[in-house]
């Protein structure tokens, strides 16, 4: 990739927690996405500012590492990727000076024009730190442009430098040789900071670490803002979902009074209309769950609550860094998976994207109500035990599915904890509304492509063919055929494939009906009860206390009931476990890598929801339920 | 001595960094000469090093080897 014609590619480098993005976000602000660097797997943020083509590359603590961070970077910077620089932007941090230019020593060292843009030099100066940027320069070799991202100070320079860069002409220690890097990292600190203050200026800092990293008060701590964090996205997010529902119906609604009657406005109203509603009513928990964790990034807190939480999930084969993606699924898996991205190696990454969906999101709760009902309707107390058993189900095989992965498909050493801890600060709403910016626009174009694409195809089984006009319950001999030719989706190839496939759930004390409930909730799990509403009742209103109340009096053909106490426990279970999520499946496979991993969730979730829902079902038997 | 082996708020210099990790933890500051403080003890524990905090885990913090002043 390079920049038009005129412009200039420019690589940003530095270390992580340097102030790379803000300084990116400063630059190029909502003229960027996130993109594969060319020629790589690797996911950066690439943007313009004028006819610049900047590239965010990934925070790299040295180039001579052997992590795939640094390979990345120490490819791109040689041209051995499609992306080829033609200018370095070196980020150095003013609060941290010795520490970059150790990383300075590598990158300076390639045959590549260079600017060193200096950041959180407001953080250097509270701490007694006065950096002379020409002195600093003079011995970098190169112009260095102090910043204020935050304060948007420093990009006319910034862009002005990058012009007419050149390569830098200092004299250099050998990389290789790292005394000879430690004696002239210290020279330079040494001359570039004429009056060093002692002044630490982190106690609070520390202060907050004790408690936030205390062993008991740092989980509570923790258990506190996780809580505040979903009572936000929860209290917040129905408004607009509810919002998006109903803007979505009432397109449909006009689409549907605009065209003719027939197949194209089935496909048109149900399909697209319905398909974009049941995927974009996600956003708003989306936009929430990433506004949050960036506010939660930028003062620091973030890597602490990493640092409490490595001492957990560590044991079940995960980082600390793990916990966002674990607790953001009890919201919604799609965001969860996504934001699997703060994990930063990638064997543990797959891990936590394969093993999230386990836990139970928002969209189960209808179903646990609908079969809690079934099982403890007198019984609130017990009721809730099991609402809550539900929820330690779904972490239970979560943390054990995870604890097998990493010691099988993805066995290797887990990187050991080592975490930077940034100095607090003050949270940047811009650079948070960025975040949600870029992470909306990235599900929103999965969105519009392939989850749209495979909720149609799930839409049409549902749908066709339909029932003959000729057909009435009264001339059909059966009840199941009655049944089948009074519910279009008891008729459609979906329904068809539910009676197919019926033996296989046979042993968990699925009937035909159920089967079907479960194949349609495919592409949402909410979506087994209003097909059991339909298929039992008749009757789409899951709202109508008397439609529940059918569908849990319903029988099975031979006069059985239905959804005996047995076969709840059984299906309870199944839904809790289960992989009935069609969204998530196509996300899981764009942010592992590919749909092989789409293929295992799928079919490992799906197996031990079986084996789990059968062992249930036995025990249920077993106990005299019927 | 080893790092591990440092009790809360004690400060002592790195004499030398060893293990498969060494190359990434002198990259963080934890250079043979730097001088370290250990700010919260444990199987995972929190070190200072010039202007910056880690959260390391034990099996790093035993293959640094540290020397305590008088």
């Amino acid at each position: 990739m390079q920049a038009g014609l005129g412009g200039r590619s420019v690589a940003m480098v530095g270390q992580p927690n340097v102030g790379k993005t803000t300084l990116f976000n400063l630059l190029c602000g909502l003229r960027a996405q996130t993109a594969n660097i060319p020629g790589t797997t690797f996911e950066a943020r690439v943007g313009s500012s004028g006819d610049l083509t900047v590239m965010d590359l990934p925070g790299a603590w040295s180039l001579s590492l052997s992590v795939p961070e640094s390979d990345v970077v120490r490819d791109c910077l040689a041209g051995d990727t499609d992306f080829q620089p033609d200018v370095m932007l070196l980020v150095l941090d003013a609060s941290n000076l010795s520490r970059g230019l150790h990383l300075a020593a590598e990158v300076l060292a390639v045959d590549v024009p260079c600017v060193v843009a200096l950041t959180k030099v407001d953080v250097a100066r509270r701490r007694g730190l006065e950096i002379d940027p020409d002195r600093l320069a003079s011995w970098l070799g190169c112009p260095v442009i102090p910043t204020a991202g935050r304060k948007g100070r420093g990009r006319s320079e910034l862009v002005a430098a990058i012009r007419t860069a050149a390569v830098p002409t200092a004299s250099l220690p050998a990389a290789d040789d790292p005394a000879a890097v430690e004696q002239w990292a210290n020279g330079v600190v040494r001359e570039s900071i004429p009056t060093p203050n002692s002044e630490s200026g982190g106690r609070i800092g520390h202060r907050l670490d004790m408690a936030f990293t205390h062993p008991v008060l740092g989980i509570a701590t923790f258990l506190l803002i996780m809580a505040g964090l979903f009572w936000t996205i929860f209290e917040f997010a129905g408004v607009p979902m509810d919002l998006i529902e109903q803007i979505f119906g009432h397109v449909g609604g006009w689409v549907g009074a605009v065209l003719p009657e027939g197949a194209i406005r089935d496909l048109m109203v149900d399909g697209v209309v319905g398909g974009l509603a049941g995927t974009v009513v996600f956003l708003p928990q989306i936009i929430l769950l990433f506004f949050l964790i960036a506010i939660l990034e930028d003062t620091g807190y973030l890597a602490r609550a990493a640092f409490v939480m490595d001492r957990v999930l560590r044991r079940f084969g995960l980082p600390g860094q793990a916990f966002v993606p674990m607790l953001s699924a009890h919201a919604c898996a799609i965001p969860a998976v996504m934001s699997a991205r703060l994990v930063p190696d990638r064997r543990d990454r797959i891990a936590v994207i394969l093993v999230a969906p386990f836990l139970s999101c928002s969209a189960r709760v209808p179903v646990y109500v609908l079969l809690i009902g079934v099982l403890f309707h007198d019984q609130p107390v017990v009721a809730g035990l099991v609402f809550a058993g539900c929820y330690a189900l779904g972490i239970t095989a979560a943390l054990l599915s995870s604890l097998l992965v990493r010691r099988t498909l993805l066995k290797g050493k887990s990187r050991p904890m080592v975490l930077e801890l940034p100095a607090y600060q003050w949270p940047s709403i811009r650079t948070a509304l960025l975040v949600c910016w870029d992470r909306s626009l990235l599900f929103l174009r999965k969105a519009g492509t392939v989850i749209l694409a495979m909720v149609i195809v799930l839409w049409w089984l549902s749908s066709y063919p339909k029932p003959p006009e000729h057909a009435s319950p009264t001339t059909i001999d059966t009840p199941a055929a009655q049944v089948e030719t009074a519910n279009p989706m008891a008729w459609s190839f979906a329904g068809r494939i539910g009676r197919a496939v019926q033996p296989v759930f046979e042993p968990i004390g699925l009937d035909w009906k159920l089967t079907v409930g479960v194949m349609t909730s495919f592409a949402a799990r909410e979506v087994f009860v209003s097909t059991m509403a339909v298929l039992v009742a008749d009757n789409e209103d899951i709202d109508d206390p008397k439609v529940i109340q059918r569908i849990e009096q319903a029988t099975r053909d031979d006069g059985s009931p239905m959804l005996g106490r047995a076969t709840a426990a059984s299906l309870l279970v199944f839904f809790v476990l289960a992989m009935q999520c069609l969204p998530t499946l196509a996300v899981t496979a764009r942010e592992a890598g590919g749909w092989k991993w789409a293929f295992l969730q799928f079919g490992w979730m799906t197996g031990v929801a079986w084996t789990a829902a059968w062992i249930a079902y036995r025990i249920a038997l077993a106990a005299g339920w019927s | 001595m080893t790092l591990d082996c440092l009790e809360t708020g004690t400060t002592a210099l790195v004499v030398a960094t060893q293990g498969a990790d060494a190359a990434l933890l002198r990259a963080m500051g934890l250079r043979e000469g730097a001088e370290v403080t250990m700010c919260r003890a444990g199987a995972s524990c929190i070190v200072e090093t010039g202007s910056t905090r880690l959260g390391l885990a034990r099996c790093l913090t035993e293959s640094i080897q540290v020397e305590v002043g008088n």
